[in-house]
């Protein structure tokens, strides 16, 4: 099997979860562009890419995400995307409001709180993978985790206390600034 | 509550992100190519936010193009006397934009369907760019396209590009090339306008060179998804099946309109919409005869077209050609030049309309980049390969 082979077979496997990650925490505006950029420097740096390379993609992306993307095109495209969140389900099915409570929950939270829940719920990431993407240790991802957790639900069992709009102002609010991987 | 809460949240995700959904075909084909093709796609990169070029090529390269080259003289297709449209000869009756399209329609559904295990599909495409030092001039930069896309979903398709190098577009500005020491690489600069993540104004430095390179290119098939249909992965079976009249067809064809442009998240009306993904499916995919002539008749009553006569394409081949104004934005508009007597669409090319971001040396009327259909059609024949899977690394 050739590099290229290889490289194709890796893209087929992540190339989705990669797009669904970055839409989910940046919307769709800008998800092609950062995902087209991570699998570029990919292969550029195919030589690093360890054999299980989601985690290390999601890193890539992230960085991607936060160096070149500007700060008020990805605040749109992501207020759309939550919007979305909020509005979609239009369905009757069974468990439906309970969904759609936790799904407006998470358009309450703060990025950070919800992209360690977009990483564990979402992408199935084990507490080991979300700490390469993030660049941090599981022990930091089980606290965080722990946290946004607890976030999470009581967004969920009180929705009505403050309403979309102080939603909406509390994921507008910059979020401290984890630690960071390395550059990559 | 906080017993499932992380289940109940796993359940909650929104459908479009899912994780293991398949990845659309023609972003593959584009975001593997870019990916693995380097330097040389950093400039199909560049273009994209102004019109992709695998939009119309991409998964099939075929769109056809002509620039509404040659005038009168056509002497050679490679060198025209001058890009822009000339009006047909004189005494001709010029037809209107509809009968052109109407005119197609007809020969398309007098037409024969082909058979064969292959849609083969061979594609010449060029953007032009001014260059020079001492003295400005142009060059077109070409690329040939092989597609080779199989009725069987058990078989493999094929994509296939071969770069042919950058040379001067016209007998002047070959002679402005010697003048200026006729050099055989140049750095062109191509500005990206605005656009989401992207920094208004930049330029990408491109580097064009007069050189051919070997061919590359892979498997375009996703199991047996082979085109992107309005932004859905279909088969060939699906495309053979497509209505076969134009309200059926155009209804079919707007289930996948949402507002914005077809390869980005700009916004885009309805009518340059149906208009580009109607010529797509014209110059690309395997439909019916029937399902041809709907679409012309589709692109009969879109509103603001305008006919620029019978013209001589690049390939030297004679056309009824169309303007559409797809936006202001900026500042092109795309031609497509049909073959009225057998429904062909033979190119699709863009042309400046007004001022234009990235040719302030082009008059309106002037072609800038063209993507013609050599050939297209059912064959039996082996699939062109690529002499290599992928380009180079480097």
């Amino acid at each position: 099997m050739t590099d290229e082979e290889r490289f194709t077979a890796i893209y087929d496997d992540c190339r989705q979860r990669v797009w669904a990650y970055v839409t989910a925490r940046a919307g769709r505006q800008v998800a092609d562009e950062v995902v087209s950029e991570t699998f570029a420097i990919a292969w550029r740096r195919f030589a690093d890419l360890p054999d299980h390379p989601l985690p290390w993609l999601l890193g890539v992306a992230r960085n991607v995400l936060r160096d070149n993307i500007r700060a008020e095109v990805r605040r749109d495209s992501l207020a759309r995307e939550l919007h979305s969140w909020r509005s979609d389900q239009a369905d009757v099915a069974e468990g439906v409001a309970e969904r759609l409570a936790v799904l407006r929950a998470m358009t309450a939270l703060s990025e950070d709180d919800r992209e360690i829940l977009i990483l564990v719920a979402w992408q199935g990431l084990t507490p080991r993978d979300a700490a390469k993407v993030l660049g941090c240790t599981p022990a930091a991802v089980r606290v965080r985790l722990h946290r946004a957790r607890k976030r999470l639900v009581a967004a969920v069992d009180r929705p009505a206390a403050d309403g979309v709009e102080a939603a909406e102002e509390r994921w507008r609010r910059p979020s401290p600034v984890p630690a960071e991987r390395e550059e990559v | 509550m906080n017993r499932d809460v992380l289940h109940l949240l796993a359940e909650s995700r929104p459908a479009h992100l899912d994780p293991t959904a398949p990845v659309p075909v023609r972003t593959r084909q584009a975001e593997l190519g870019m990916a693995l093709a380097g330097a040389r796609q950093a400039r199909r990169r560049g273009l994209r936010a102004v019109r992709p070029v695998w939009a119309a090529g991409g998964l099939a390269g075929v769109a056809a193009a002509t620039a509404i080259a040659l005038a009168v003289s056509g002497t050679t297709p490679r060198a025209p006397d001058t890009r822009t449209a000339s009006p047909g000869r004189s005494g001709e009756v010029r037809l209107t934009a509809s009968q052109v399209f109407l005119a197609a329609a007809g020969s398309s559904a007098r037409s024969k369907a082909g058979s064969g295990a292959y849609w083969a599909t061979e594609t010449e495409s060029a953007i032009y760019f001014q260059v020079g030092t001492a003295k400005k001039y142009v060059v077109a930069d070409r690329e040939q396209g092989w597609n080779s896309t199989a009725r069987s979903p058990k078989s493999t398709s094929w994509f296939v590009s071969k770069s042919l190098g950058a040379h001067p577009a016209t007998p002047a500005d070959e002679a402005a090339w010697k003048a200026d020491g006729s050099p055989s690489t140049w750095q062109a600069e191509f500005k990206v306008p605005a656009r989401p993540g992207s920094k208004p104004g930049a330029a990408k430095k491109l580097q064009l060179t007069t050189a051919s390179k070997p061919s590359f290119g892979n498997p375009s098939n996703l199991g047996p998804y082979v085109f992107d249909l309005v932004g859905k992965n279909v088969t060939v079976k699906e495309v053979m099946a497509l209505p076969s009249t134009e309200k059926a067809l155009r209804d079919r064809l707007l289930q996948g309109y949402h507002g914005h442009d077809t390869e980005s998240d700009l916004p885009m009306a309805r009518d340059p919409w149906l208009f580009r993904v109607t010529a797509d499916l014209l110059a690309n995919m395997p439909v019916s005869p029937a399902t041809r002539a709907a679409a012309y008749q589709i692109l009969a009553h879109i509103n603001g077209t305008r006919a620029l006569g019978r013209i001589t394409d690049p390939l030297g081949r004679s056309g009824e050609a169309v303007a559409f104004a797809e936006s202001d934005a900026t500042g092109l508009e795309r031609q497509i030049v049909v073959d009225t007597g057998t429904g062909l669409l033979l190119s699709d090319q863009e042309a400046v309309h007004r001022q234009a971001l990235n040719y302030p040396w082009a008059k309106p009327g002037t072609v800038v980049s063209y993507n013609a259909v050599v050939k297209a059609g059912w064959t039996d024949a082996a699939p062109v390969k690529p002499e290599h899977t992928y380009p180079t690394r480097g």
